[in-house]
């Protein structure tokens, strides 16, 4: 099946600084996908190349196999978007606005833009002036004009932006609901790695404007997973554990290991200690959390 | 594309700033009424013909005289070069830049939107809104003279090119009303097409009044320098007074053909360049 979203070799140089630099990326339908990476990775300048804002140096990216630059109508007629924080005409209502936003490009009725608001609970707020929103209900006004017109993919940068714990918590569900209910394809950028990793079924890093990582978030935590194995005498066992293919030790804390495995399973683990005479008292898998693996990425690009 | 138009002008419409220029056209009005009526203002129309020998006897002042002193005397002069393109460019530097400055030109953008109709619609809207102010400012003009002074026949003075003393029964006189209207409206949309070009380009809506209006003194000064005469029919600040040769008697058709030919090429040229400029601009705002 075609990707909803493909960009190969997306490349932006702003004179001296290049922005992006060779991304290639793709987004299945259905996909909740999260676009991590450090301010100034280039994931703001992906995006905004991505729903035609910015026109690449090189490369391409299409939505719904449309290029964006060139057929810029048809490959956004289903996407909703909220490019950073989202910019309304403050002198008018939050209804007005989402009927002019809306409507300059295709059409919907007032019962949609009236959907979309009681989504976000902005509805009992419809009438009252952009002016007097807080900048949390800015925010889910922005994201009410990316779900008007049911899209078929939604993009948002940093969506939570703003919003109370409450307010992320509801914004985290609605995205999930739309998700499954809907089969919306969601791309998501945020720096708020739990969110994504509660949120997002896949996820690409991005840091200088390159692709570091992608993968299933399942995966790359997998991926990411360590023993916590305590075993005696410990020289033996660390010396057991270095002969082990596929097995590293990342770091050894009073008689502890925390074993890393490329290959192999931690029974194979144990059952090669146990060989060799050493006692194993515990084996403990220890699941990394999407912070410590971004944060190990970043490590790497040091 | 219609219905960006209306958009457009509905933005427009619910900024304040935009009233702007109609409550100046107001003032000017309600100036020029009170001078008329307490200052013996008429007079000025005659001292600006040069060395002419006759006196005013009686009154020339109505409606028609009220609603030519803004748009054909030597103060509708002074409103063509410093008051209605000030205004123009207030709305249509703000068209552009202000959309960029607050950010809502990257929410209308990430839409299904072409940029060459949203574009030709703010250029279209601006056209509109220059149209609207010399309208009002005769309109509202005649309306108060009609109250204040009543209506009937033009007294007519001619430009300082083209000195006349003209008297136009009360129908020719709202004809050629309406003509200087029109024809303020092509030099005031150049105008605005200055500011709409700057506006797009530095995404300023100040820095689009402050360009336009010194474009606008440049042309003037320059045009204003005998040496330079040779291209001052090139200038469109030449012709921003055109209107005021509606007014003359015979009306010197070629002339106004030529000047409505010279301000056509800089808004045609002035829109295409600022759409090329847009279809290709990178929105980082």
């Amino acid at each position: 099946m075609e990707p909803i979203i493909a960009a190969s070799n997306l490349t932006k140089r702003f004179r001296r600084v290049l922005a992006v630099d060779g991304l290639d990326l793709t987004v299945e339908r259905g996909e909740v996908f999260g676009f991590l990476g450090p301010n100034g990775a280039g994931k703001s300048t992906t995006l905004r190349m991505m729903v035609g804002l910015i026109k690449p140096s090189r490369g391409k990216i299409q939505l719904f196999g449309r290029d964006v630059w060139r057929e810029h109508c048809q490959a956004l007629r289903k996407v909703g978007a909220m490019i950073e924080s989202p910019a309304f005409y403050k002198y008018l209502s939050g209804r007005d606005n989402l009927r002019i936003f809306y409507n300059t490009g295709a059409n919907c009725t007032v019962r949609q833009i009236d959907e979309a608001l009681d989504t976000v609970g902005l509805l009992k707020r419809a009438n009252d002036k952009v002016k007097s929103y807080s900048q949390g209900m800015r925010q889910r006004l922005g994201i009410a004009l990316a779900i008007i017109g049911s899209p078929e993919l939604v993009l948002l940068d940093e969506p939570t932006n703003g919003l109370d714990p409450q307010g992320m918590k509801e914004v985290r569900d609605l995205i999930i609901s739309l998700s499954r209910d809907r089969n919306l394809t969601v791309f998501l950028s945020s720096h708020l790695l739990h969110e994504v990793e509660q949120i997002c079924t896949r996820i690409a890093v991005v840091n200088k404007g390159r692709v570091i990582e992608t993968g299933s978030v399942s995966d790359l935590l997998k991926r990411s997973e360590t023993y916590d194995v305590h075993a005696h005498p410990s020289e033996a066992a660390a010396e057991a554990i270095r002969g082990i293919p596929g097995a590293s030790i990342d770091a050894t804390l009073d008689g502890m290991f925390k074993v890393k495995l490329a290959s192999g399973t931690p029974a194979e683990l144990n059952k090669c200690l146990v060989d060799k005479g050493i006692a194993v008292s515990a084996l403990i898998p220890r699941v990394a959390s999407l912070e410590e693996l971004y944060l190990r990425l970043m490590d790497e690009q040091c | 594309m219609l219905r960006q138009i209306r958009f457009e002008l509905y933005k427009m419409y619910r900024k304040p700033r935009t009233y702007l220029g109609y409550g100046c056209c107001l003032f000017i009005n309600i100036c020029v009424m009170l001078g008329l009526r307490y200052g013996h203002m008429e007079q000025i129309s005659t001292d600006a013909m040069h060395g002419s020998s006759f006196g005013l006897v009686g009154s020339p002042v109505n409606a028609e005289f009220m609603a030519w002193m803004v748009t054909g005397s030597t103060i509708g002069s002074m409103i063509m070069l410093m008051g209605l393109p000030f205004y123009v460019c207030i709305v249509s530097g703000e068209i552009f830049a202000g959309e960029v400055a607050e950010g809502t030109l990257r929410t209308v953008l990430v839409r299904p939107v072409n940029r060459a109709s949203f574009f030709t619609a703010k250029f279209i809207s601006t056209v509109l809104y220059a149209a609207t102010l010399p309208l009002f400012l005769c309109v509202t003009a005649f309306l108060i003279g009609l109250v204040f002074f009543g209506h009937g026949g033009l007294m007519a003075t001619g430009t300082l090119e083209h000195p006349v003393l003209a008297w136009y029964p009360e129908s020719a006189a709202l004809w050629r009303l309406g003509l200087s209207c029109l024809l303020i409206w092509a030099g005031a949309t150049t105008v605005g097409m200055v500011a709409l070009l700057i506006s797009g380009w530095l995404n300023n809506s100040l820095g689009a009044l402050g360009a336009a209006t010194m474009v606008l003194f440049a042309m003037s000064v320059i045009g204003a320098i005998p040496w330079f005469k040779p291209i001052s029919p090139y200038l469109f600040s030449t012709h921003l007074y055109i209107g005021q040769k509606a007014f003359l008697d015979p009306i010197p058709w070629a002339e106004i053909w030529s000047g409505l030919r010279c301000l056509g090429v800089y808004s045609l040229g002035l829109f295409l360049v600022a759409l090329a400029i847009f279809r290709r601009k990178d929105v980082l705002a």
